[in-house]
């Protein structure tokens, strides 16, 4: 055979073969036409709307299928775990709690709902996703601007490219907020605010990448709308680097960012630059305010807490209670309190930040080493009729050797800062806690834990005045 | 076993060499330490918090030369699993954190030792350590699991005699239920019939407060030596740190009472154990020990996170006996009302300040917390804070002396001291070698009593108990005098053009005493710094600096004649006015960085790109009350006067404010990330603060517990708007002797690891260890963040093997 009708048969087979299969996750794949029933697969972020749905993003860490998945699942079924009754250990995932299902992007982050609108950013495609939750029914449906696709459950195109619309790469912090822009009669007042993890390269002089990071805000009625995008680091404030959790201040109306991820060029990605987090012993840890109503114009202020917390890695963070010291004859004055997770070394953090003398940088005023690396936090809420002492959750997990399957949740009392209470045996890699609203006369706050190696859902319930009593209720779903 | 030699370990120059093994994973955030003595070995337990379990390193104990069967090869080595090739693991429920050993013997007088544990469930579980050390070397062995006994809830601390015998007292000490008290348990530990430790409870009462540590009179392994202890071999007492923080309208923290300092509990006065957890009674016999002192001004209440008692020890040859309990170290709890407790303020009266001077306290570093406090308990009569140099420590009446803060918090503390030397040594024999790196022939000190906290660093500092002060590598090493404060150079950047007069600071001299021709102690120093008051910080003195929190306000913006208002809904500037080291008012001005038209609509010319380096004179501030949004009214200038036809409603802009040349000053001083005060050109600035150490050799009086840190004077040329930038700065260092300038090294005697496997830190709980092999104490320190265990021996430092970690 002549070479040219060899290479011309070859390149004609080459284009006659299919392409890869699309493998939609479950369960609207992996083939449509015989799906998976629905179950976690590296579950991530979690919220739960108080209209009873419980919001789960399947972020597919492992790329195993072509999307990530949104599940709503109805509380009251999730709720019947909780005492009174005995530990229901495992159990299969929840499928007649399933209420909705839609398919996302990969690699979400934390996850909120607003204005009845999930939302968690996909750090590979830097897009949004944003589904609309059915207060009604649960049902799951693709949001595309203003409006709802009602129906429409192939989300995976998000509803904008952070990137291209507001400098924002590998996105991952995420919260609600307010926002006034500069002149405005009226504020947004239910805003999405997203951070970038990953560095953005401005600028790469001999070899070396000058980066900056972001923040963007969205308004909710128009996610695809770009209220303003404001730099939270660049080269000359902050290195550059890219930022974890984020919390807002309805306070201050200011955006708090934690965590250092750094962006170079790597041999190994062949030239291309790669994403690290920031080297455990640079002795930096930055605490970074954003006043949103500044819009575009917003001047980030930085402090550098690394003397006082020894870490670098800041993986959560936690907006905690507005406490009143009176010690006369001096004023009232009014300190902000913030919970962190540090790693190397692993620690609970109390953060003090002064309100009323803005001359004062914020200090860590209790740190607690907790023995366990430590990831996200959540500051529970307690129902009116249980007062108390300031109760923070913590996933964590104790790595022996390699592993990383023996996660647990710890308990803070941060108020005095001790650990008051742990739960062992989450499983592999706890992540993102939420907590069922509490109700008055409720004895115990009721968590939803994503689990994210161990493909399942944790349900714990934390006793307040016994904190060292919490325990799983149960653990839903398992991988295949 | 992982171990990293540290050599020389001491903050030295020199130590530069330390031996880095990256952690490998033997142990999770070690916290508790104990140990349990056996017939040829002790076993040091080390509470492994992280993955709910125990480690044990094996310690031959018999004296040198004599036979034994602990091999070398075993000795300071983990204790085997069974398979050889891991540690032991012993499983001991969830997280667990505290422990204590009990030196049982059982009826042959064989060690039998056993380790109590507090985890976070509500129970106080047994280890026996000869079945642990049995079944790692007899496979027929089984391993038993921890006797458990109940108790009211989640331990806080465990604490155990260290007198051998049959019978062992311990006592625990649980944390508060909901609506209830915490507890305190006396337990009986003893042998079972199947030679196994067991705790039986024994008596139990209610203590009012959030206890924090427990700690017992330690000492000689003698009980004829002894007297802390009961006839039937109980603690006489057991002390309890009060870590209260908060308090409650029915329970409030005052100063000598809840949530300041410890409490003495008579042990033989604890009600019998009654097994009814919803009625203990309260402790009977009780006596508080504050950590504040009514001479203190202002009195606060210092709760207290760990505490040690002092053991028996000779302080001269041929002198008396100093009873073991007679002083007592703590480190403190940090507390809300010394949050944030900096600022301008009223210039102290008897500090010869000029007139019209800004006077500023630099306030207590992180609220308070891991400072150190020294009391003489005073058993049978009221307790002191110890009394500042010189006044002797014993004394009862004079100025009571400053916390002492190590360089980083401290977070435990113990004791080192003896009262029976070692063969041909004489009193005072506890040693400790310091100048390791600094001095030729480093010297090793005599001393009658020790100090030890661990640090957030990762260190073991060590204080010269009697003296109240760290020891110096320097200053007791001979290498050099009293530690004095110093000044970098001062740096003026940007630096001017060539022929202009510079900006400069000027340092007072030493305030004379007319009557005496000498110095006032407070004011003896250039710039009036002080030894022990002045500490290691970088400063900014900065020329019409951005006001720290107002880098971008936003806002509407409107223009009626030459005034341009500013409109805030979403700001309260009432902090910034009322903040006495900002003053934020008219003279002040503002930079434009940003303005955004109206929706539809588009900016006019004069507002599309604002000059953003003309400074825009703030003529009024109204700061905003409920209903009423905050304003600044501003100057059009020459550069900033934008048409009035440019402000149609909608329009918004966003500013940067700055300090101005008003009354408050044009100038802003930082001391690190926190701003001071602001103060006038050719106007005196006197920085006070807090006492952390009395260094120096000899006091001619017992030197204030606030004193200065600093003072200066911005002199030369003032800076003149439009021709110098804003945002000039005068940047300077200081160095107050706990580190060497210029590094992270302290100067006062540290041993910590500083290879990078060491930089987590956060040094747990401490524990002083000596044995007929190891006569010259040893000190084990946790390093909880570090996931390490660092093994020092202060006698011997900067020799070979004296300061190892494990990890």
């Amino acid at each position: 055979m002549p070479r040219s009708t060899a290479l011309l048969t070859g390149l004609l087979c080459a284009c006659s073969f299919p392409a890869a299969p699309t493998l939609l996750p479950p369960p609207f794949g992996p083939d449509p036409g015989r799906p998976e029933p629905a179950r976690f697969f590296f579950p991530n972020g979690i919220a739960i709307d108080p209209a009873g749905w419980v919001v789960v993003a399947n972020a597919n860490g492992n790329r195993e299928f072509d999307a990530g998945a949104a599940y709503s699942l109805r509380s009251a079924d999730l709720l019947q775990y909780f005492p009174p009754g005995t530990a229901a250990g495992t159990i299969p995932f929840p499928a007649a709690a399933l209420a909705g299902k839609a398919m996302i992007g990969n690699y979400t982050g934390p996850l909120v709902l607003a204005a009845g609108t999930a939302y968690s950013a996909s750090r590979d495609s830097n897009r949004l996703n944003a589904v609309a939750l059915d207060p009604a029914t649960g049902a799951l449906s693709c949001r595309t601007g203003a409006a709802v696709e009602v129906g429409n459950e192939d989300c995976r195109a998000g509803v904008i490219d952070l990137s291209n619309a507001a400098r924002v790469e590998g996105p991952f912090g995420i919260a609600v907020g307010k926002v006034l822009a500069p002149g405005a009669a009226a504020e947004v007042d239910v805003a999405v605010l997203v951070s970038s993890l990953v560095p953005r390269i401005d600028q790469i002089q001999s070899g070396v990448a000058f980066t900056s990071s972001h923040l963007a805000a969205l308004d909710a009625r128009d996610p695809s709308n770009v209220l303003f995008d404001a730099t939270v680091t660049d080269r000359l404030r902050g290195g550059g680097v890219g930022a974890g959790s984020m919390v807002y201040d309805d306070l201050t109306r200011e955006v708090i960012l934690v965590g250092c991820y750094t962006r170079f060029g790597s041999a190994s990605a062949g030239g291309e630059p790669s994403t690290l987090k920031c080297a455990s012993n640079s002795g930096s840890n930055i605490l970074r305010f954003v006043p949103v109503d500044a819009g575009s114009s917003a001047a980030p202020r930085l402090y550098e807490l690394g003397a006082q917390l020894r870490a670098t890695d800041t993986p959560g963070l936690a907006l905690g209670n507005l406490e009143v010291v009176t010690t006369p004859p001096a004023a009232p004055r009014r300190l902000r309190t913030l919970y962190v997770a540090t790693r190397t070394p692993d620690t609970i953090a109390r953060i003090r930040v002064p309100v009323d003398d803005p001359a004062l940088a914020p200090f860590a005023d209790s740190i607690v080493p907790v023995g366990s690396q430590p990831s996200q936090v959540l500051r529970l809420q307690r129902p009116p009729d249980r007062p108390g002492t300031e109760l923070v959750a913590v996933t964590a997990v104790a790595t022996y050797q390699t592993s990383t399957a023996n996660g647990k949740l710890i308990l803070v009392d941060g108020t005095l800062g001790q650990v008051v209470g742990q739960v062992d045996g989450l499983g592999d890699t706890p992540a993102q806690i939420a907590q069922f609203p509490p109700q008055a006369g409720e004895a115990s706050a009721r968590l939803a834990i994503t689990v994210f190696g161990s493909c399942r859902l944790s349900l714990v319930d934390v006793p307040y005045d016994r904190p060292n009593a919490a325990s799983i209720v149960a653990n839903l779903g398992s991988c295949p | 076993v992982k171990r990293a030699l540290l050599a020389p370990l001491l903050a030295a120059f020199a130590c530069s060499s330390t031996g880095s093994i990256l952690p490998g994973g033997d142990f999770s955030g070690p916290s508790g330490l104990a140990v349990a003595r056996l017939a040829d070995r002790n076993l040091l337990f080390v509470a492994n918090e992280g993955s709910n379990e125990l480690r044990a390193l094996m310690l031959c104990n018999s004296a040198a030369g004599a036979p034994t069967t602990c091999t070398p090869k075993e000795d300071f080595h983990f204790l085997p699993a069974p398979n050889r090739l891991f540690p032991a693991s012993i499983l001991v429920g969830e997280r667990p954190l505290r422990l204590a050993g009990a030196p049982l013997v059982d009826a042959a007088s064989v060690p039998h030792g056993a380790v109590l544990v507090a985890g976070s469930d509500a129970v106080l579980r047994v280890v026996d350590a000869a079945n642990v050390l049995a079944a790692s070397q007899d496979k027929t062995v089984t391993a038993e699991p921890p006797r458990v006994v109940p108790l009211p809830a989640a331990p806080v601390d465990v604490v155990a005699t260290d007198v051998s015998g049959q019978v062992v007292t311990a006592i625990a000490v649980s944390q508060a239920p909901a609506g209830g008290n915490a507890a305190l348990t006396v337990f009986r530990v003893t042998l079972d019939a199947n030679g196994l430790a067991e705790a039986t409870r024994t008596q139990r009462c209610a203590l009012d407060f959030a206890p924090a540590k427990l700690a017992l009179v330690g000492g000689r392994d003698d009980p004829q030596t002894r007297d802390d202890l009961l006839g039937d071999g109980r603690p006489r007492y057991v002390y309890v740190a009060d870590g209260t923080v908060t308090g409650t309208a029915a329970q409030p923290i005052v100063a000598g009472g809840r949530g300041d300092g410890a409490v003495e509990v008579s042990v033989a006065d604890i009600p019998p154990f009654v097994d009814d957890d919803a009625n203990i009674p309260a402790c009977g016999v009780t006596r508080r020990l504050p950590a504040s002192d009514p001479a203190d001004s202002p009195r606060r209440p210092r709760p207290l996170r760990s505490i040690a008692l002092s053991p028996a020890f000779v302080a001269t040859d041929g002198g008396p006996r100093v009873a073991g309990g007679t002083y007592l170290l703590g480190a403190t709890l940090g507390t809300a009302d010394l949050c944030g407790d900096a600022g301008v303020r009223a210039c102290r009266a008897d500090l010869r300040v000029d007139a019209g001077a800004v006077c500023a306290d630099h306030g207590t570093p992180r609220c308070g917390a891991g400072a150190l406090i020294l009391l003489n308990t005073n058993v049978g009569g009221q307790s002191t804070v110890a009394r500042a140099p010189p006044t002797p420590i014993s004394a009862s009446t004079g100025l009571p002396m400053a916390p002492l803060h190590p360089p980083t918090p401290a977070r435990e503390v113990a004791f080192m001291g003896r009262d029976d030397c070692p063969a041909g040594q004489l009193p005072p024999c506890t040693l400790l070698r310091v100048g390791v790196g600094i001095a030729s022939t480093p010297p090793t000190l005599r001393v009658p009593l020790i100090g030890l906290a661990s640090t957030e660093n990762g260190g073991t500092v060590f204080v010269k108990a009697l003296d109240r002060t760290f020891f110096n590598e320097l200053r007791d090493s001979g290498v050099a005098p009293d530690p004095l404060p110093s000044i970098s150079t001062i740096g003026l950047v940007p630096q001017p053009a060539p022929g202009v007069p510079l900006t400069q600071l000027t340092f007072p001299d030493p305030a004379i005493d007319p009557n005496t021709q000498m110095p006032f102690p407070s004011q003896s120093l250039v710039g009036w710094m002080n030894a022990g008051v002045s500490r290691d910080a970088s400063w900014r003195v900065v020329w019409h600096a951005t006001i720290p929190g107002l880098e971008s306000v936003s806002g509407s913006v409107s223009r009626t004649g030459s005034t341009i208002r500013l409109v805030l809904p979403g700001k309260d500037l009432n902090p910034w006015v009322a903040a006495p080291g900002i003053r934020l008012g008219p003279g002040d001005f503002v930079r434009a960085i940003s303005f955004a038209a109206p929706p539809g609509t588009t900016l006019c010319a004069d507002l599309q790109s604002p000059a953003t380096s003309i400074d825009v004179p703030i003529t009024a501030v109204r700061p905003g009350s409920p209903g009423s949004p905050a304003e600044l009214d501003l100057q059009a200038v020459t550069g900033f006067d934008p048409s009035a036809s440019c402000f149609v409603p909608g329009v918004g802009g966003t500013f940067e404010v700055h300090a101005g040349t008003t009354a408050a000053g044009p100038w802003m001083v930082f001391e690190g990330l926190d701003l001071l005060g602001r103060v006038p050109h050719g106007v005196q600035f006197v920085v006070t603060g807090p006492r952390f150490d009395y260094p120096l050799t000899n006091y001619s009086a017992p030197p204030p517990a606030n004193d200065p840190v600093l003072a200066f004077t911005i002199s030369g040329r003032e800076p003149v708007p439009g021709q110098d930038p804003a945002g000039l700065f005068l940047g300077f260092s200081t160095f107050g002797g706990q580190l060497f300038p210029g590094t992270s090294r302290e100067v006062i005697t540290t041993v910590r690891d500083i290879s990078n496997a060491g930089q987590p830190g956060f040094a747990g709980p401490i524990l002083v260890y000596s044995s007929p092999r190891e006569p010259d104490p040893i000190v084990f320190t946790a390093l909880t963040g570090a996931n390490g265990l660092q093994r020092s021996r202060p006698a011997q430092l900067g020799t070979a093997d004296s300061a190892v970690v494990f990890y």
